[in-house]
């Protein structure tokens, strides 16, 4: 079966046009050969046949006339200006014959292959007859000239020459037949042999296309049918071609590309199922305390403590679907960036006291210079020093202190947070950086987070870079590094 | 005859959602007892599992995994006793069938469907299904 054979479409194809172009020569060839050999043979009728054809009427008048001439000799010597003049015509005439017409001595190439189509046609008996025509006719010229002949005798040999011309033209008119038949059959062979290559060609070519077709299109189909399925219903079919051609490789392309869709697509899914988790957290805690204190309005210090956590999980529920955002904006790269001057070591400060104050539990030990001025978005730098700072909570222990610093260096300055204790594996590191997951942490006193992501997506856009790694007594930490 | 059992078990690393169930719970008369997370939940039950009336259990906890905290649950409680999976997921029923639960409340919740589960309880533990 066609498809199993590891033959490129390419390579198929070809075949195609080859075979068809070889059947095209083949049938130029026969044209060519069958339209040469004609050539050849009208050539040889219009050098040998034909000019003895045309001369022969006017030699057979000459005897005739001879004769008559002979005949109306009152003296009978037969001697006269005019019948000296015709025996000369005729002689002229026999010697041309002889020197370039004769077929049977004449060593020509093309007199060689006239003798040849007299063999195939089986008529070799008239060269015999050409030459017993053409001797004849010398033996009564040689009489016509001899001295001394009686009148009867000049008529005889007159008449018998006459009739070797007459003989010597039938030779010729039947010639030409011979050479007409010849090229009838050559057109005939060749007319035979173009149809036999056409319907050849025509049934070769059909087969070969249509294993060709065999081959490509069910497998296009299958193709095409994968890709209409998963696009009307989302679900995604392996897609499997044995072939090793152009078809193989498009179908695994087409394979690979549905399966990263799907992949997104699931990605994007689990996405959503845990943004809406992380986001009904604080919907449950502002919507609980709401109703309790809706429905326990004589009970101020219920209503106080449900004002201030609604407040504190409105802020949560602000800065979560912001940080939802701004990361998919970063995931598309449509992260907008505008900057200005900023002190980095001012905003540190107060980024911090924020945080703190959503994590008690979490100290901070801040070491900034008076001023790390650098220019930068600052709701994007706001957002990663959360996103930072929160992931640093969310993995620290509660009430050891967490190291937040930050240093003015020549052309950038650096944030660098060290976590309380323990060191990051590889796949939390990776995890932290997924644009699409959660960190999920230890007791943190309810924050919750995007993780690293939007912090690196941050420090890219300001030509800057995010390092995650241990510091030298074996704590992870994480370090933000911006051009100033 | 035993002593009737009037506390209730919040398992959950959300402190705001633990105050605010501790509320509802104290509000109908019965006892919160709250765990940030199933090692804390297991720790209480080892103590005292004679008092605990229900288990309000959050699903994503920091620890041990939903289904062995569960199994862990039933190993300390009788089956009389209700685990009451609370959770933000968005398929919290599927989630709760394959615990093995039959109750389940979904993040965010109106305060009465979780008085109506206590009372539920209650009233359970006062008239045994023989």
């Amino acid at each position: 079966m066609w498809p199993r054979v590891p033959v490129s479409v390419g390579r198929r194809l070809t075949t195609l046009v080859v075979v068809d172009a070889l059947t095209l020569l083949a049938l130029l060839a026969v044209a060519v050969l069958a339209l040469s050999r004609g050539s050849a043979d009208l050539g040889y009728m219009r050098r040998y046949v034909l000019p003895p054809v045309e001369a022969l009427p006017k030699a057979i008048d000459d005897a005739a006339r001879l004769e008559v001439a002979l005949r109306s000799d009152p003296e009978g010597s037969a001697r006269t200006v005019r019948v000296q003049d015709l025996i000369g015509e005729i002689d002229r005439f026999a010697s041309q014959y002889r020197s370039d017409w004769v077929v049977l001595d004449n060593p020509a190439e093309d007199a060689a292959r006239f003798r040849r189509i007299l063999q195939d046609a089986h008529r070799t008996g008239l060269m015999a007859q050409e030459r017993t025509a053409l001797d004849a006719l010398f033996a009564n010229l040689t009489h016509l000239k001899q001295p001394g002949a009686s009148r009867d005798e000049l008529v005889t040999n007159a008449a018998a020459a006459r009739r070797a011309l007459r003989s010597l033209l039938d030779v010729n008119a039947q010639y030409v037949v011979v050479t007409q038949e010849a090229i009838n059959g050559r057109a005939h062979t060749a007319r035979d042999w173009l149809i036999l290559i056409g319907v050849a060609n025509l049934i070769g070519a059909t087969l070969l296309g249509l294993a060709v077709h065999r081959a490509i299109a069910p497998r296009i189909r299958r193709v095409v049918k994968q890709v209409d399925r998963f696009r009307e219903v989302g679900v995604y079919d392996q897609l499997t071609d044995s072939g090793r051609d152009e078809i193989a490789t498009l179908a695994h392309a087409v394979d690979v590309g549905i399966r990263t869709i799907a992949a997104r697509d699931r990605e994007r899914e689990q996405f959503l199922a845990v943004a809406a988790h992380e986001l009904k957290t604080p919907v449950t805690a502002i919507a609980g305390y709401a109703q309790a204190a809706l429905e326990n309005p004589s009970d101020m210090a219920m209503r106080d403590r449900a004002v201030s956590i609604i407040h504190r999980n409105a802020g949560r529920l602000g800065r979560l679907i912001e940080d939802l955002l701004l990361a998919a904006s970063a995931r598309s790269g449509k992260l907008r960036f505008d900057p200005k001057p900023i002190d980095l070591a001012s905003l540190t400060r107060r980024s911090v006291q924020e945080v703190e104050a959503l994590v008690p539990n979490h100290p901070f030990e801040l070491h900034t210079p008076t001023t790390a001025y650098l220019l930068a978005d600052e709701d994007l730098l706001i957002h990663a020093e959360w996103s930072l700072l929160s992931y640093a909570a969310a993995l620290s222990a509660p009430h050891a202190p967490i190291g937040v610093t930050v240093a003015s260096l020549p052309g950038r300055v650096r944030l660098e947070v060290t976590l309380a204790d323990g060191r990051l594996t590889e796949s939390e590191i990776s995890r932290a950086l997924s644009p699409m997951d959660f960190v999920q942490y230890e007791e943190n006193g309810g924050l919750r987070q995007t993780g690293l992501f939007l912090c690196r997506e941050v420090a890219q856009v300001h030509g800057g870079s995010l390092r995650i790694g241990h510091s030298p007594e074996g704590k992870a930490a994480v370090t933000l590094e911006l051009p100033a | 005859m035993s002593a009737m059992r009037t506390t209730v078990l919040v398992v959950d690393d959300d402190a705001d959602f633990r105050g605010l169930a501790a509320f509802v719970v104290a509000s109908q008369g019965l006892i919160a007892v709250e765990a940030a997370d199933c090692g804390e939940c297991l720790e209480v039950l080892r103590k005292d599992p004679e008092r605990i009336l229900a288990v309000l259990l959050d699903y994503y906890m920091p620890g041990m995994k939903p289904g062995p905290c569960v199994a862990g649950i039933r190993e300390l409680l009788p089956a009389t006793v209700p685990v009451v999976l609370v959770t933000a997921a968005v398929d919290a029923g599927q989630r709760a069938r394959e615990l093995g639960l039959t109750h389940w409340l979904s993040k965010p919740f109106d305060l009465d469907d979780l008085r109506a589960i206590l009372r539920a309880a209650r009233s359970e533990d006062a008239h045994p299904a023989i």
